[in-house]
This record gives C-alpha cells, structure tokens and sequence, in this order.
C-alpha cells in the first residue's frame, strides 16, 4: 500500500551561534571579523557553533486516512517534524516524501495578514495552499459559517478577538480540501464548544479518507481524535502504536513533570515505608494546568503504595492559594477513614465540593506522616489547579472576594 | 524545472501577494495614490532646481522638470523595487517560518507590485503631455522595454538582498544608501551631455543608464541610448536575475532556520 507521508531517515540539526560578544545571533560584523582574522592567520574558522538535534534519524510511514498524534514533551521534536512535513524547514538529512495536497496549521492565524480583511485572508490562505481562486470560492461561505465570523468578513483581522482569528485560521486548514492536514496545538486556545467542533471536523476529514497528523497535549483531545500514537524523546521516536498505548507510554515517560499530575520517577522515596505513586486532579490533563469551573467540584486522586502498614499514619493534603495561604487541610482521618489498613496500592479520593474554592490558582502540600514525629514522603506543589469562575455577575471584579467562595443560604423574612 | 512548476502552480499566490502588497500600502496612508505621484513630484521639482535652474543644465528643449520627472518615474521603479523585495522576507517572517510556498514569489509580488506606482505616475504625465508639446508617438512603446529592463535588474538586485538580508541584517540599512549613490552615478536627474565626453561610455556601462534614457526618449523625445548600451543593460539584466535565482535557491533551504 503507498504512504500517505513517508519519511526517511530524518535529522534536523540547528546550530546555534556563540558569537564574540557573548550573545546568540548572527553578525554580519561578527562573521568579518572571524574571516579577516582566518585570513591574516591563515586557517579556517574556528568553529563555534553550538549544536541542537531536535530530530535524529526518524523514519515512518503514515497511510492515507490514518489519524496519527505526536506526543512528547516540549522540545521532543515533534513540531520540528511538522515544519518539516509542511516544507518550512529543511532537514539536515534524510528526506520526507509526501503524496497530496497539504495543509498545515503550525500555528494560529499562520499566514494570516493583520492588515487585510478576514475574506482577504481566507484567498491568501488558500492560494498558499495552491489553490485558484475559483476553488476557494466554491468554499468560502462554508469556511466563514464554520468559523462563525460572517459579520466580519470585511473587517481587518488584527481587530478580531483572539477566539474568532483562531477560528477563522482553523476553518481555511480544514475546508480547503488538503489530501494531508497537520495542526499543532492550535486547539489550546478557543472555547470548549469550539475546540469540539473542531475536532468534529476533523474527525470528518480523516473520515473522508483524508490523513491527519496533530500535535497536541490535551490528551483528551488526541484520544478521541487519533487512532495512531507516535512518541517522541529528545529528538528520537521512542514509540509507535496505538493511541492508548502511546499515551500510557508518553505518561510513564513523563515521570513528575506535570503541575496537574504528578506521577513518582522510578526510586521514589524507596526507602520509606510508604510513598506515593500519583498525585492528580481527576481528568486533569498531563502537561497543562487543570482548570475547573466553580460550579464543578475537584477531585484530587492519590495513588499510594504501601510496603509496610503503620500505626497512626497519617495522609494529609492542604490546599495553598496562589499568595501562599493555607486554605484547608483534609485528610481521610477527619471521616474515619483509615487508608493504612492493608499493605499494597491503594487509590484515594477527595472531593472539593462546588464552588467552595473562589476563583483563582492553587496548589497541594501531601503529606504521608506520622503527625509530630515522621514524615515518609512529602509532596509540595502539586497537584496544582485553577479555578474559573463560571457565573457572571453584575457585582464587578472584587464581588468574590475573600479565601473561599461558597455560595451561602440567604433568607428574607 | 520543479521550481518552475511550482511557481506556475502557485500563480494564484502571486496574485494574492501583489494585491495585499498594493492594498496595504494604499489603505493605510492618508494620501493614498497621492504619495505615489507626490513622491517623483517633489524629487524632479529639487533637480529642476538644482540642475536645470543652479547649473544650468541643458535639457534638449525639454522644460526641465518634464525632463527630471521621467528620470524620477523610471528610476522609482528600480529603487523601490530593490527595497521592497530586499526586505520582503522579513515583512512576511511569520509567513516564512509557517508555511511552505515557493519563496521566490515574495520578493516577486513585492518588487512587481512597484509597477502600479510607476503606471499611476505615467498616467499624470501623459496629463500634462498634451500642455508640453504633445505625445512622441508610437516610440512611446519603447517605455515597455525600459521598464521591463528596470524591472528584471530590480528584481534580481531585490531578491540577492533579500537573500542575504535574512542572514545579515545589516543589508537593511545598507540598501537605501546604495540606492542613494546609484542615483546619481545614473542619469536620473541629469543629461546625459552633462558628463566628459570621455567618461561616456563608462557612465553607460551602469547597466541601469541606458532604461532611464530610453524611458526618457519614449516619453518625451528625447535623444535615446546608443544601440550597444540597450543590449548590454538587457544582458546585464538577465544575467542578474538568473544568477540571483541561483544564489536563492542555496540560501531558500535554510530560509527558515536564519530569519
């Protein structure tokens, strides 16, 4: 069966100048220098360049109407190989061969001239897809329907809100009839009701039998839109498989680094009786910070392994706001709970109800202890969430105010 | 080959680009088209002055400023085609780093689109024609090649700036001073006769004197450029563009890496 995109022994190496005076860049005056004193000495430069890999030897071979995510953590290459799919970066070797029309979506607004009306840029967009003019107009009304910006369409675009550019942007990649369609990230922005009818559309691409590669690191999003998971790790593919598998492997490999899901590195307090495993806000994703609404309630997980079972341990959680402020210790022990009880993995759960927390940034202190006298492992920062507030109000900015915001019972007699 | 194809395929870009050149430059001034006629207005009105009024220079019967006007039109050609296609990478940096189009096309739009300019200047000098003693004739026609020459040495002088400007900055600030001198080793705002008859042939080995005269001629009768130097400035032109394609092509690999 023929590839859709096929690559082949891919590396992209940057090099990155050190120049005389101590900063990054290029010189023109710098590189004269250089050359005259090569010259008077008579030998070639003195190389100083600091060399990147962000991609090293990848080959893989996507078929048409596959769905495939990227995954990795920053810097693992994943967007390297996307410009170098979309043609805006040359690899250093190796080559990339692709069958179609392509798409790209590198970022929000890619293309997009502030200056020029939203129709101005739908033509621009489409003409640097290749195509006529007559071909974007057969769908252009779909295109700005999609995108929901009719009442605009003559309006330069540096005057609309960040939500309707994003839109717009995204509307021209997927309508304009790309064999092959690589979005990175650009659903981050945009609201909920959007990000979903984007991924809708999406979906209905590929199921045109059209390819689509994503980057993302809404794990939410990659799991319901890809079928294909391929992973990257300082530049090399560490996985390639399913979807669910490649998220669980990316996770693992992730170790500690998320604000939202803190997941132990290997050796982890070992020597400890006790110590956990992960800590999370429930749904949270793996890389950003959770967000919940104040209408929601928050769920914190907590997985703990236990080697050895003690008396009087204790598991402690409190929540610090964004100033630094203590605003509530729980622990299973406040409902009788005793999370010790049997040795091995155990999941523990708790729940802030709805709208307690007032809105705004906070992270957890966890704690395994023996109150005044040891403490086994000892968790701080994390999980961290946000609290957003959902309902509107006419009371202003400060009509929350205070540590907590629970809503409470008036009456009127 | 395959760029050619590529270019071809992307004609409607090209379009695209030289519209949004020239809608962008004229939405956003006050003046709108008035600066494109002010702008040669202003220069032929100080070189009357100075040349045909403080030295006396002659002008072939010619009312001076009709004569330094069509200098001023023809050489805007050239002096803002280099500039805009020299900074043409960079105007569109985000374009550059984010998508994938055949580069050349930039640099294209933005020299080609200076030919509204000089077409908008042209039609207020063919306004005032009528009051100077009328049009020339058929070797207005002649304006055509002069222009195309202007154009191709713009173009390949614009984009080797281009490509090197992506790496070195500095060239941004360099091309309006050779702008600057080019002007007046070229007989923009003076006659011909006005430089040694020894130093002649030198002054038409600047391979963008013989368009400006032929221009000139085309206009308004003047004495137009000696055969040779017509077809040295046409191969110069040509030679140019072809090398700076090929200069293009090394540096368009790593386009997006330097800017």
């Amino acid at each position: 069966m023929t590839s859709a995109i096929s690559v082949d022994s891919i590396s992209k190496c940057y090099r990155i100048r050190q120049s005389a005076r101590g900063k990054y860049g290029t010189d023109l005056a710098d590189d004269l220098v250089n050359l005259f004193g090569s010259i008077v000495r008579g030998r070639i430069p003195r190389s100083s360049f600091h060399e990147f890999w962000a991609l090293r030897d990848v080959s893989l071979e996507i078929r048409p109407g596959e769905t495939v995510a990227l995954l990795g953590p920053n810097g693992a290459g994943k967007s390297t190989l996307l410009k170098i799919l979309s043609r805006v970066v040359r690899p250093t070797s190796g080559s990339a061969t692709l069958k179609g029309r392509v798409g790209s979506l590198l970022e929000v607004g890619t293309g997009f001239h502030p200056d020029l009306t939203g129709r101005a840029n739908v033509f621009l967009a489409g003409a640097i897809l290749g195509l006529s003019r007559a071909e974007i107009r057969r769908r252009f009304d779909e295109i700005v329907d999609f995108a929901g910006v009719e009442a605009f369409v003559d309006t330069p675009v540096k005057r609309y809100s960040s939500g309707m550019y994003t839109r717009l942007a995204f509307s021209v990649a997927a309508h304009l009839e790309a064999d092959i369609l690589l979005v990175d990230e650009v659903l981050a922005v945009g609201d909920a009701q959007f990000q979903r009818k984007c991924l809708g559309r999406m979906d209905a691409v590929a199921s045109e039998g059209r390819t689509v590669v994503f980057v993302s690191h809404n794990l939410a999003q990659v799991r319901s839109l890809c079928r294909r998971g391929i992973v990257f790790e300082k530049g090399r593919l560490s996985l390639d498989t399913g979807i669910d598998e490649a998220i669980s492997g990316y996770l693992s490999s992730l170790g500690g680094s998320s604000p939202s899901c803190w997941i132990a590195p290997p050796d982890h307090a070992r020597e400890a009786p006790m110590r956990f495993l992960r800590v999370g806000v429930a749904g949270g994703g793996v890389e950003e910070l959770a967000v919940r609404g104040t209408d929601a309630p928050i769920d914190l997980e907590f997985d703990i392994e236990i080697d050895r079972r003690e008396r009087s341990a204790q598991l402690a959680v409190r929540i610090v706001n964004d100033e630094g402020l203590p605003v509530l210790t729980t622990a299973p022990e406040d409902v009788g709970l005793d999370f010790c009880s049997a040795v091995g993995r155990r999941k523990l759960g708790v729940r802030i109800p709805a709208g307690l927390l007032a809105p705004g940034r906070y992270s957890c202190l966890c704690n395994l202890h023996i109150p005044g006298v040891v403490s086994f492992d000892l968790l701080d920062g994390v999980p961290a969430f946000e609290v957003q507030e959902t309902r509107t109000t006419t009371r202003g900015d400060d009509h929350r105010k205070g540590v907590v915001a629970p809503r409470l019972d008036w009456n009127l007699e | 080959m395959q760029m050619a194809r590529e270019l071809v395929e992307h004609g409607e870009l090209f379009r695209v680009f030289l519209f949004r050149q020239i809608s962008i430059r004229y939405a956003q001034t006050a003046l709108g088209a008035l600066w494109v006629v002010l702008q040669p207005t202003m220069f032929a009105l100080i070189y009357s002055l100075v040349f045909g009024v403080f030295a006396a220079a002659p002008s072939e019967g010619k009312p001076y400023f009709l004569f330094s006007y069509c200098g001023t039109v023809a050489w805007t050609l050239f002096a803002q085609g280099i500039e805009r296609a020299g900074t043409s990478f960079i105007q569109d940096e985000r374009l550059v780093t984010k998508t994938w189009f055949p580069r050349l096309l930039l640099p294209f739009a933005a020299a080609s689109s200076v030919l509204l300019d000089v077409l908008v200047a042209i039609t207020l000098l063919f306004i005032a024609l009528p009051f100077f003693g009328g049009f020339t004739g058929w070797s207005m026609l002649l304006a055509i090649p002069a222009l195309l020459i202007l154009l191709m040495l713009a173009l390949g002088a614009g984009t080797l700036l281009a490509a090197i400007n992506v790496r070195w900055r500095d060239i941004r600030q360099a091309t309006p001073t050779l702008v600057q001198v080019l002007v007046w080793v070229t007989p923009v705002a003076y006659p011909l006769v006005m430089v040694p008859e020894s130093m002649r042939s030198t002054a038409l080995a600047n391979p963008l004197a013989a368009p400006i005269l032929l221009f000139r001629h085309a206009m308004i009768g003047t004495t137009p450029p000696p055969a040779w130097s017509l077809a040295w400035s046409a191969a110069v032109a040509v030679a140019l563009l072809l090398w700076a394609i090929q200069v293009f092509r090394r540096v368009e690999r790593t386009l997006a890496d330097h800017i």
